[in-house]
């Protein structure tokens, strides 16, 4: 287990090694950087010729951060297609699977990098919103003329739980990216098929959530959404908690409906694609 | 150092669908032996050493390195050994220097100065600092047989090493090979098709086709110990007459290769009879040479005179 734990540790810090100076990976954080930024200047600038302002900073920050999360994920989710895809495209792996390493362990480090990359992408993108916010309108406590309506401590409190249900929902995508990446034998291919499946997950959601069917009878029964498929949707779900907090309404409780479900389908998700990844790590041939 | 086999292959086979790429291969490889592993293309050499280094599961068999299950005990089998497969592979956007740290850091790290030292074994010490991506083909080769050597394994498995190489660097690895396994008892599996090379350096072989060990034994055993030609120098002018002269006198098969030089069958010819009996016919020798059957010939004699792929 401790033996495990180092190993996997070890493969993370040579995947750091080496994804921190892979172009694509550089040139995909620096958009998420190059559009965040730019974005909130056309952002503010567009509120000023409507002749509206954010109330506040964390009004500006929060709304910038929707519109960066919508993009930066799906640039994220393409670097991820290349985590593990990029060992078997240049045939490295031959190297990484005739040291002392297993496969499982191989793949969970592949895990460990993809939540890495998710935090990393969550860090980048409130750094940039919240710094465009305190940038225009000033952060710290919460007021409403010269009344504090919350501390900056209940505002980064509220952050800090949002971000860490982002970090559910972006995990989920993170596992059915590696999922893909672990089936593929070139980067482009897992690539085109990430984006493919991507894409079409993300279709899902126009079901309306009227439609469904029933799992269980009578009172313990509960309907299920076909639209629950388009699991990448529930990235929104967290910033949606947030939308009344600049207005001085505190979030009553993170762990309600929407979360729960939240956690739910992002874990399920999550595992299920990583049981897949794992089925075929486990059992492939690398005739490289 | 244990007395256990290096490597012991036991009814190894691997098919691909309907297709049996090979069957039933027993290997024995003793510790601190330099083991030829020959067969024409496609006969089931990298196959049977993705085998042996559980890249590829076998169809059937197993494989032991030192005596460790390689399936299930991989850690363990394969902690001690040093490879390359199939060509080398690297992150390009690296120098040289970068991947061969990135890859020892798999297993707990080396020192800069190992990696300085197989840098100057393979000859990289100079592009050691540039980006992969501007290596020559024979600079890619050495950086891979630069990092089978990394952490100084006592087995070392190296498939078709001198692929690409210059007559230089084909001479330096099979040096190299040999100062490893006398400095240190590095038992080393080599596959080649360089059987010139593979015949100064290698104790024992294992000629395998179609995915079938042929043979498998000492140099020796599979060229065969006697020699069974005998190459013959006269003066020009006498060539027709000593093919006639050995044919005649003593029923060989002799035949020209050259002008004044010819080649025939030993048998039990006791050559210092035969060269009196030229001499006394007036026939001027200048060089008279036993020749054993090289590898090469073994190896076409064993493996057919035409290569088709199956
Ligand atoms: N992944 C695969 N799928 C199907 N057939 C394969 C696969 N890998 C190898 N083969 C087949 O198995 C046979 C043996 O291949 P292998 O690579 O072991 O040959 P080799 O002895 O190393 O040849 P060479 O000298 O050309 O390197 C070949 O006929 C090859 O086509
Ligand atoms: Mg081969």
């Amino acid at each position: 287990m401790i033996d495990s734990l180092a190993t996997i540790s070890r493969l993370v810090q040579a995947d750091v090694m080496k994804l921190s100076r892979y172009w694509v990976v550089i040139a995909g954080y620096a958009a998420m950087a190059i559009v965040a930024i730019p974005g909130a200047m056309f952002f503010y600038m567009g509120e000023q010729a409507l002749n509206v302002t954010s109330a506040s900073g964390y009004e500006f920050a929060f709304s910038l951060m929707v519109r960066c999360l919508d993009f930066s994920s799906s640039i994220l989710f393409v670097m991820l297609c290349i985590v593990f895809s990029i060992d078997v495209s240049n045939s490295t792996i031959k190297y990484i699977l005739t040291r002392p390493v297993t496969r499982l362990e191989l793949l969970l480090s592949k895990y460990a990098v993809a939540g890495l990359m998710v935090v990393i992408t969550l860090a980048l993108l409130w750094v940039a919103c919240l710094g465009a916010g305190a940038y225009y309108y000033g952060l710290g406590e919460l007021r409403e003329n010269d009344y504090v309506i919350f501390e900056a401590s209940v505002m980064y409190k509220n952050i800090a739980f949002a971000s860490l249900f982002l970090a559910i929902a972006m995990a989920a995508q993170a596992s059915m990216a590696v999922a893909i990446s672990a089936h593929s034998s070139t980067m482009g291919g897992a690539i085109i098929i990430g984006l493919i499946l991507y894409t079409l997950i993300g279709i899902m959601a126009v079901i309306p959530p009227t439609l469904g069917f029933e799992v269980g009878s009578g009172s313990s029964a509960f309907f299920v959404p076909y639209s629950i498929v388009a699991f990448t949707s529930q990235l929104v779900a967290p910033m949606v908690m947030l939308d009344d907090l600049p207005s001085g309404v505190d979030v009553e409780s993170w762990w309600n409906g929407d979360m729960q479900r939240l956690v739910f389908v992002c874990g399920s998700v999550g595992i299920g694609f990583f049981a897949l990844a794992a089925a075929r790590v486990r059992k492939r041939d690398f005739t490289l | 150092m244990t007395d256990e086999a290096a490597i012991r292959a036991e009814g190894l086979s691997k098919h691909f669908g309907d297709f049996v790429a090979v069957a039933d291969v027993n290997l024995e490889v003793g510790a601190g032996e330099i083991f030829g592993f020959l067969g024409p293309n496609g006969a089931g050499k990298t196959t049977t050493i993705r085998m042996l280094l559980g890249l590829i599961s076998p169809s059937a068999g197993r494989a032991l390195l030192f005596g460790k299950d390689i399936r299930r005990e991989f850690k363990r089998a394969i902690r001690n050994v040093g490879a390359f497969v199939e060509g080398p592979a690297f992150y390009s956007f690296l120098s040289g220097r970068r991947n061969l740290r990135l890859f020892g850091t798999l297993s707990g790290g080396v020192s800069e100065a190992r990696i300085d030292e197989v840098l100057d074994w393979t000859g990289l010490t100079a592009p050691a600092d540039s980006r992969v991506a501007g290596y020559s083909q024979g600079m890619r080769q050495r950086l891979g047989i630069a990092l089978a050597l990394l952490e100084a394994p006592r087995l070392l498995i190296l498939d078709e090493p001198t692929n690409g190489l210059d007559p230089q660097g084909t001479r330096e690895i099979r040096e190299l090979m040999g100062r490893i396994r006398s400095e240190s008892g590095t038992t080393i599996l080599v596959s080649s098709h360089l059987l010139g090379e593979m015949e100064r350096i290698c104790d024992r072989v294992a000629i395998i086709a179609g995915g079938t060990i042929l043979q498998q034994g000492t140099l020796d055993d599979v060229i065969g110990r006697e020699s069974q030609r005998v190459e013959l120098d006269v003066t020009p002018e006498h060539g027709e007459r000593a093919i006639q002269h050995l044919r005649e006198r003593f029923q060989t098969d002799a035949h020209s290769t050259r002008r004044g030089a010819l080649e025939f069958s030993r048998g039990s010819l006791d050559l210092a009879v035969l060269n009196r009996s030229l001499v006394e016919a007036g026939i001027d020798v200048s060089g008279l040479t036993p020749r054993r059957r090289s590898l090469e010939q073994a190896f076409v004699a064993l493996t057919g005179e035409h290569s088709s792929i199956r």
